[in-house]
This record gives structure tokens, sequence and C-alpha cells, in this order.
């Protein structure tokens, strides 16, 4: 197979208007029968080549040739500048929930993508319509299985699929100078990176949560080590969990993440809005909603693939949506102007869970020094009523029948406790205050400490819990 | 000691109380500020719920349910630190 990956010279923005045309069934639909060309804002424009869908897994792509001007009018080349195959992405709500229950934060998406699942279909039906049932072997089945009108089709997952497809395309295409890439939104951008890696296709994909983990343990390898970092490219909103990852940032996807803006902004908003589904009674549930609670209500549309969520230079390149200093390249830790994919270093992230220990124990040794200043006050209060006392004491000659201990009794006087040397604060609420700092202090302490053993052994982690909690 | 210089002495009294009462009050607000200031734990506090946020999402079913419990152990001590510190923040007053 070739393995060298050509840069097509279509822009961010390309990209993202073929991504857009992939929701649009209809008009897909429509110039695919005509065979009228897509113009887009750039004068691009692209022919729907090729339709494919399958209900039973959710694949929907759409493979568009670029078009050629000939003689003032728009023609479709024998051997097209590019060939763009375009994923539709699916239900929002549901990669939501997928991305959220992934475990430890990145998506995971299930299984092995190239998993077969058997389905029942007519005889008559073409393979890639939809089938009848999944086939699980009862009597029932067996039945109509006996009867002749059935039949058993095995499928694999829509990124197989979606695989599948974009190698039927390179080899149409083999030995030509068009250049073939992939690009598309949510599950449809995860589609369009995973086929991009396995095939040697350049690939640009919006909002697209991580899938590093279903390429196998070779490619995953390569990922890490940067070898599709100059072919892949994931352009992420930071606001959105999906893209972005919910908590702190995903490692990586396949090649280079481009955030429209810093991310380490946006992951308390991300948070915000993840907390709502846990639900959590008591003190603790209060407490979190208590500092996250303000955005529950709030379900902002981080995720859709519209202006307000990218915004492109006169150029085509991506753009920071916030009017900040630039796009941010994750691979290289720094914003840039635009979106090349230059950098070369690899991030290595420290753990999430050593992230977390490394934070607490900053709050830890913050309180410590608050604690500090609650066991300072009696000392500050005793000088501020010795201050008084020599202020005051410095106006006695204007009472020429007073004397320096009258004034401790106007001190007195204005003390509304007195008990162990305390005259201006309740002593027994200082002592309080410093007894539940030292607890919750020890306390803390002790859930750091498990944070960090969870992070040596991540897979361990529900036996480390078990120890942790004596159960 | 005559009645007039008992009531002179009187008067001198009500005077200087009401000079240490000014100074006292302006003290005694500036050294609740400086100890509110000094004592501030809120972005511990903020960084805490996100730890309880992190672990919550960390775990499922029972291990869930058996942290939850734990957690909230903790979210009471970190309510009566910060109910607490409110509590003498507010005592720190003149009569």
């Amino acid at each position: 197979m070739n393995t060298k990956t050509d840069i097509p010279n279509l822009t961010d923005k390309d990209y993202f208007s073929l991504s857009q045309n992939t929701y649009s069934e209809k008009k897909m639909r429509k110039a695919y029968e005509n065979k009228t060309p897509l113009v887009n804002d750039s004068k691009k424009a692209f022919y729907v080549d090729k339709i494919k869908k399958d209900p039973d897994t959710g694949l929907d792509v759409y493979v568009f040739v670029q078009a050629k001007k000939k003689e003032g009018k728009w023609v479709k080349p024998k051997e097209p500048e590019n060939v763009v195959v375009g994923f539709q992405g699916t239900n929002q709500e549901q990669i939501k929930a997928d991305v959220i229950s992934a475990d430890g934060g990145n998506v995971v998406m299930g299984q092995d993508p190239k998993k077969k699942v058997k389905y029942i279909m007519k005889k008559e039906a073409p393979e890639n319509s939809k089938a009848i049932t999944k086939y699980n072997g009862s009597m029932e089945q067996a039945m109509l299985l006996k009867s002749g009108e059935y039949k058993i089709v095995t499928k694999t997952s829509q990124f197989d699929q979606g695989d599948k497809l974009v190698a039927n395309e390179v080899k149409k295409y083999a030995g030509t100078n068009t250049v073939i890439s992939t690009t598309g939104h949510s599950l449809g951008g995860a589609d369009a990176e995973y086929a991009g890696v396995n095939n040697h296709v350049y690939s640009v994909a919006f909002n697209n949560p991580s899938i590093v983990k279903l390429h196998d343990e070779e490619t995953q390898k390569k990922i890490r080590n940067g070898e599709f970092d100059l072919y892949h490219k994931a352009i992420i909103n930071p606001d959105d969990m999906v893209g972005a990852g919910w908590l702190l940032e995903y490692d990586r996807h396949n090649g280079t993440t481009i955030y429209t803006k810093d991310p380490s902004q946006s992951r308390r908003e991300r948070i915000d809005r993840f907390v709502s589904p846990f639900g959590v009674p008591g003190v603790l549930g209060n407490l979190i909603t208590s500092f996250y609670g303000q955005a529950f209500a709030k379900d902002p549309d981080t995720h859709s693939l519209n202006e307000s969520n990218f915004t492109f230079d006169k150029n085509g390149h991506i753009k920071s949506v916030d009017g900040s200093k630039g796009v941010y390249n994750q691979n290289i830790e720094s914003f840039s102007s635009y979106s090349g994919m230059n950098g070369q270093t690899i991030k290595v992230d420290a753990k999430y869970a050593k992230e977390l220990a490394r934070r607490l124990q900053a709050a830890i040794e913050d309180l410590k020094t608050k604690k500090q200043a609650i066991e300072q006050f009696p000392h500050d209060h005793s000088k501020m009523i010795y201050d008084v006392k020599s202020i005051c004491g410095k106006r006695l000659g204007e009472f020429k029948d007073l004397d320096p201990s009258d004034v401790e009794k106007a001190i007195l006087f204005h003390a509304p406790f007195v008990k162990d040397g305390a005259a201006f604060y309740d002593s027994e609420e200082q002592y309080q205050t410093e007894a539940s700092l030292h607890y919750l202090i020890r306390d803390l302490e002790d859930i750091s400490e498990f944070i960090v053993k969870m992070a040596e052994d991540l897979k361990d982690k529900d036996n480390e819990l078990a120890r942790w909690l004596r159960l | 000691m005559d009645a007039d210089e008992f009531y002179r002495r009187l008067q001198q009294n009500e005077e200087l109380k009401k000079i240490v009462g000014s100074s006292l009050k302006t003290h005694c607000q500036n050294l609740k500020e400086d100890t509110k200031h000094a004592s501030d734990f809120s972005s511990a506090q903020q960084v805490v719920a996100e730890v309880y946020v992190a672990l919550l999402s960390s775990f499922e079913g029972k291990a869930k349910d058996a942290l939850i419990q734990r957690l909230n152990e903790n979210a009471k001590m970190l309510t009566n630190a910060t109910e607490n510190r409110s509590a003498f923040l507010r005592s720190i007053k003149t009569k």
C-alpha cells in the first residue's frame, strides 16, 4: 500500500463547507441525481459522485469530486484535482452520552470497529439497506430463514465500512494526480480520521471525539509518535465535550488538534455542564451545585457545525472564535496565527489522575496557609488593642482628670466578649474554625493519597477504592 | 470627690469612650477585612469540588455509591469549615 500522504490544496473552510453539506441529505440527493455541482463561497465546486448509507450501522457517506471549469461551465473531470469523502455525523445526544460514559474521559466508542454483526434481511434487499433485525439464532429466526425468503448479512461498524469505502477511492485513483482526503463533523469526523489514518489520506475533522484507541496497537504507537500529525487535523471548539473531552482535554486526536481558543478556559464550562447527570445527594450534591450549579440549566450549542463554533480568515484558515490571539495547536502547546501543522513536538500529558492529585495537593497547601491566618488571629487581635490603647493614650492630655486605666476601661466598655483574652471576637468560633480546617486538611490529604495511588494504576482503581474505603 | 468633679470625670470618660469607640470600630473593621482576606479558601474549595466531580465520574455502581458516602463526609467537613469561618468573621466586632 502507498504510505505517502498527499496534502490537498483545499482550505479548512472548504472542508467545513463539505462537512456541512453531509447534513443536507435532500440537497445532496438532488445534486447527485441532477449531476449539478455544489459551489462554495471560495468559488470551488464539487459533484456528489457517490452516496453510501447503511441505516444499521449509521454510515452516511458522500464522495465529492472537485469540478473543473471548461469554457465557462463546470464539468466533472476524469482526473479531478481533489476527491473528498465526507462523513455525516450522528445523533448528537447519543454521542455525548457515549463520550460521558467513556471511562477516564477518553472516548473509546465501544468495541473493535471490525467486529462482525449478523443481520436478517429480505433475500432481494441490497446489503446496505435496513435489516429486519439483528440475527440472534432464535427458533423464530431459524423458521424465517428456512422459508427461503430471507438471508443473513454480516456487517462491521461504520468505522470499518467507511475505511473500506475510502480504500476503494484510493484504488480507483491510484496512479493519477488526484488527491484524496476525508472530512466530517462529530462522529463523522471520527470516521474521517479513522479512514484517513488507515488509508494514508489527509483528513480535516470538526468537533470529533478522540478515537485513537480504536486503532490497532501498532497504529496507536505511530499516532503517539506523531507520525500522522502533519496529515490529520482535528479542529475543536474547546467548549465542546464531544470534541475536547469532558474534563481535561483528550491526550490527542490522531493528528494535530487545533483548538479555536484557549482550551484551559473552557474546562470549567465543560465541567459545569457535565455535573448535572450525577444527581448526587446531600451536602456533597449541594456543594457541587453551589460551585458548578450555575450552568446546569444551560446547554449551549458548542457542538454544531456552524459559524458560532467555527470561523475562518480570508484565506480559509480556521481562526479563533473569541477574537483572541489565535488558535491553539495542542501538539506544540502554543498559539499560532493559523492552523498549520508544522509542529512535530509530541505532547506527553501527565495522567489525568496525577494532574488531579497535584491540584488537590496545591489546594491543601493553600488551606494550610489559611489555617495559619486563623491561628495567628489572637496575636493580631492583641496587637490591634495595643494600637488603639497607644493612639487613644496619646490623647489623654485632653482630659486632665483621666489616666491610662480609663483608656483600658473604655476599651472594655466596647468589648462584646471578655473571655480568654478575646475582647472583640468569639474565641469559641475562632477555635472551631481552626479545628474544622485541621480535620478538613487531614481528610483531604487522605483523599489525595488515594488519588495518587489510583493514578499509579488506573486499571486497578476499583480495587484501590475498595482498599481505601475498607469495603 | 465633689459632685462637680464627679460629673466632670463622667463627662470626660464619656468623651474618651467615644474616641476609643471610634478608633476601635476602624481597627476592628480593618482586622476583620485582613482576616477575611487572609483566610479566604474559596479557590481551594473550587478545586475540591472539581475533585469530587472527577472522582465521582471515575466510578460506577456500588463503588460510586460508597464513594458518594465517603465524599459526603469530606463535603460536611468543608461545609463546617466554611460555616465556622463565616461565624468567626461575623463575631469580630465592637459592642
